[in-house]
């Protein structure tokens, strides 16, 4: 279902963010548009796919010491 | 000599000062120089530091006299984009809101280096935190063409790379925003390994995707910057805890027997023509320096620019609520609408984003398991014009970003002009914490060809700045 302004206004006002109704029409089109290029990328199966550890932990040597699809 | 000093490559204005041949004095007397005679056309600089610059240039000429010095680089300018934070000097972003923030700390970055006695000349142009407009200090022009843009956001580093404004400078990288500028403007431009260099004391946008790296005339040029920059930060907890190697080390040992992959989707669709022909003649080239062409599949590919927008802007918004909260009116619309855009993914949607960012990785990692790097093309199309910056810009980070969102080092190098005098630039990927062997292959093309050594032509400029 595609984002509309009004939501995005009352979202907006909920985190104390003045935006313009242009800025909201901008948004909603970047939104709307994210969001159709997600659902055609959409997987069948989730789980398991948990987030790539190497952008939240300090990084050892990867070939030595990181296992395989340990992300 | 002083006409030519600006566009000398780093290495060998250091081997200049060391034999006592230059001083550093002089060299940042040309270079100011130039910026007195192009800034105002080019808009490379937001800050220039003349009188501390030639202080630091005149105590630098005095420690090297009585053998105090600290390496290649010392006395040798350098220039910082203006979201790195150099202490006593102000520190913009391009924002507003940010005008009279004088930070006192240097950036890590910006510490190491003038540790190595590199000498601040000035903070250059950016685009409104990294991925607005630049609506205050001017936009930045392309010196191959001044009624074309630059590429962002590292705009001001690259044109002043190029154009003789800079010796050589730093820049950011989110989504390509060190290596389209170098693309445009036909300089290198490297794109380090997240992790590789501390992002302590520069303005983020994403924290996982923002990298800082050098943007020099010369691959070797790069390699010192990199290895002065580099290395574990206890005040950024996402640098790598990991050796730093010579990274000058393989430079001039040519690339017989290496393996270079070509991505089989999406990096190579939709060229313009003539990047299409410099970057066949590029990969004819690597072949015959010895290098070996291997097909790898990578179809995730074509999934990942929108991704890398919606995770680089939920996360930018994170560290922008405060600010938009408060001055929400003193940004600009478009880092506005971009920025706060990322309030409003919802988390599961931020969450499938990150899972697709791992099923690319672990593409990703599959095919680099076959080769030494990869070689794409940085850009599909040459240096677009001003008025399409300001109307909207076309999408350049098609083949860029998808770097960010996997952390591998990524390095720009020029490969060839259009007939119309517009870089092209090549792209080379390597894996994690590789950087040693990206030189060493982008060494060995730049040896091979002589589009480094190509200069802009700024008496043009001068002459159609009349015009524009």
């Amino acid at each position: 279902m595609p984002v509309s302004i009004e939501w995005l206004r009352a979202e907006a006002e909920y985190l104390g963010i003045m935006l313009t109704d242009e800025d909201l029409s901008a948004i909603c089109e970047e939104l709307n548009k994210t969001r159709a290029a997600l659902a055609a990328s959409r997987q069948t199966e989730t789980e398991g796919l948990e987030p790539p550890y190497r952008f939240f932990l300090p990084q050892s040597t990867p070939d030595s010491t990181t296992p395989e699809h340990d992300e | 000599m002083t006409s030519e000093l600006p566009f000398l490559s780093l290495t060998t204005l250091s081997d200049l000062i060391a034999r006592r041949q230059i001083s550093p004095l002089e060299i940042a007397l040309a270079v100011f120089e130039r910026i007195d005679r192009y800034d105002p056309i080019l808009h490379s600089y937001i800050t220039v530091c003349r009188e501390s610059a030639l202080a630091a240039a005149r105590q630098a000429e005095r420690d090297i006299a009585a053998e105090r010095g600290r390496g290649p680089l010392h006395g040798i300018p350098i220039s910082h984009k203006d979201i790195s934070w150099t202490r006593g000097v102000r520190t913009t972003a391009h924002s507003r809101t940010l005008l009279e923030f004088i930070p006192d700390k240097d950036a890590t970055h910006v510490r190491r280096l003038a540790n190595k006695g590199m000498i601040l000349l000035g903070k250059t142009n950016t685009t409104e935190f990294a991925c607005g407009q630049m609506e205050i200090f001017g936009i930045p022009r392309n010196p191959c063409d001044i009624s074309r843009y630059t590429g962002g956001s590292s705009c001001g580093s690259a044109n002043a790379v190029a154009a003789g404004l800079a010796i050589a400078a730093t820049g950011s990288d989110t989504g390509g925003s060190i290596r389209v500028p170098a693309s445009f403007c036909g300089i290198v431009g490297l794109k380090p390994t997240f992790g590789r260099v501390s992002r302590y004391g520069v303005i983020p946008l994403s924290w996982s995707m923002d990298q800082v790296g050098p943007m020099t005339r010369t691959v070797s040029d790069a390699a010192l910057i990199l290895q002065a920059m580099a290395g574990y930060d206890p005040l950024d907890p996402t640098t790598a805890n990991v050796p730093v190697p010579d990274f000058t080390e393989d430079l001039g040992k040519g690339i017989d027997g290496v393996v270079l992959g070509i991505p089989q989707q999406h990096f190579f669709e939709g060229l313009d023509p003539e990047v299409d022909k410099s970057i066949k003649i590029a990969l004819r080239g690597l072949e015959e320096l010895g290098a070996r062409l291997q097909p790898v599949s990578l179809p995730r590919a074509r999934d990942l620019a929108i991704i890398g927008r919606l995770l680089t802007m939920a996360e930018a918004f994170s560290q922008h609520a405060a600010r938009l909260r408060r001055q929400v009116a003193d940004y600009g619309a478009r880092a506005r609408r971009r920025i706060a855009a990322g309030a409003f993914y919802l988390t599961s949607e931020y969450n499938e984003a990150t899972q697709i960012r791992k099923l690319w990785i672990q593409e990703l990692d599959r095919a680099m398991r076959l080769v030494d790097a990869l070689v794409i093309p940085t850009v599909p199309y040459p240096a677009f014009t001003i008025e399409d910056q300001i109307a909207g810009p076309p999408e350049v980070d098609r083949n860029t970003r998808a770097f960010n969102l996997s952390g591998n080092p990524a390095v720009s190098i020029p490969c060839g002009f259009t007939m119309a005098g517009l870089p092209v630039g090549m792209q080379l990927v390597c894996k994690w914490f590789d950087e040693a062997t990206l030189f060493r292959i982008a060494d060995a093309y730049e040896r091979s060809t002589e589009w480094h050594k190509r200069r802009p032509p700024l008496d043009k400029v001068q002459e159609d700045a009349g015009k524009h």
